[in-house]
């Protein structure tokens, strides 16, 4: 690389470096405080939205969760009709015929 | 504007305060941003989010500091952040463009420095060295383009920058050094 090419170069980097220098100042946007008042309101919104989504959605999983363990205790572990008839009628038969759990039959 | 009943307003809520404060500050936020981002566009979207989080965060405004500092720190945040936020639609369309999309890529080229005042050639040269502050450090870049306000003293960076006057001023000549090894590199291939 030439000195002449070196110099040139130099300058150009040295102008480049003072391009942020000339530049003029920005005019205010005069709609800039209704856009601001707007966003904060649309802020507001999606605050309330996002709580309640939050919030109402955790405790209707909760609750659903609740309910589904209930059911399933009450299905599950309750005793059925059938076995409620069967333990009855057992008992009954062995009121009538006087017949012990222990008794050896044979 | 650091008056502490003024301040207390503020944090009260008081919307005409606000106003006021929006008022005083908006160039400085508004020509603060434009020397980051170089598209006034983008600059105002970053002035309109900036007041907006100083409405939401004024509570913890501790008044160590004046208050122009303070919102000059969220504006020189937010800006930054644009300024990823932009590189990251960038690398993005890239990724589209290699599927075919070149809409994409040309719709997101580097943003250009829109004022209609400038000349083309330093508006070229502004986009330069735009790309070449890319290069930089983040805090190299920050007190460099701070450097570069009108209304901004070495103290006054300082203290948005939270750090010592000479800290500074050293930040300032590594950024310098920087972009003219930067600057040179590109000149010597384009020239």
């Amino acid at each position: 690389m030439s000195r002449e090419q070196e110099q040139r170069i130099t300058e150009e980097v040295e102008k480049t470096l003072l391009a942020f220098d000339t530049d003029p100042i920005l005019s205010e946007n005069p709609f800039l405080w209704t856009r601001i008042r707007a966003e904060r309101e649309e802020r507001l919104h999606n605050r309330t939205k996002k709580i309640f989504m939050q919030y109402g959605l955790r405790t209707a999983a909760v609750l659903l969760i609740f309910l589904i363990n209930l059911i399933t205790i009450v299905y599950f572990y309750a005793p059925s009709e059938k076995e409620q008839t069967n333990a009855t009628l057992a008992s009954a038969l062995k009121a009538e015929y006087q017949v012990e759990q222990s008794q050896n039959n044979f | 504007m650091d008056d502490p009943e003024f301040i207390k307003r503020l944090k009260s809520g008081d919307n005409e305060s606000f106003r006021i404060v929006v008022g005083k500050y908006q160039a400085l936020v508004l020509n603060c941003s434009f020397k980051f981002l170089h598209n006034r566009e983008l600059a105002e979207d970053v002035t309109q989010d900036v007041f907006v989080e100083v409405f939401e965060s004024i509570h913890s405004f501790r008044a160590d500091s004046k208050l122009s500092t303070w919102i000059y720190r969220i504006a020189v945040t937010k800006s930054l952040n644009c300024l990823k936020s932009q590189k990251r639609k960038k690398r993005f369309a890239v990724v589209i463009s290699l599927f075919g999309d070149d809409e994409v890529e040309h719709q997101l080229s580097a943003p250009e420095d829109t004022h209609p005042d400038k000349g083309i050639e330093n508006r070229e040269r502004a986009r330069i060295l735009a790309w070449a502050l890319e290069r930089l450090p983040d805090n190299q870049r920050v007190a460099f383009t701070l450097s570069k306000s009108k209304d901004m003293s070495y103290d006054e960076i300082s203290s948005v920058m939270d750090m010592s006057i000479s800290s500074i001023e050293s930040l300032i000549h590594r950024a310098k050094l920087n972009l003219r090894k930067t600057l040179f590199g590109y000149y010597k291939q384009h020239i």
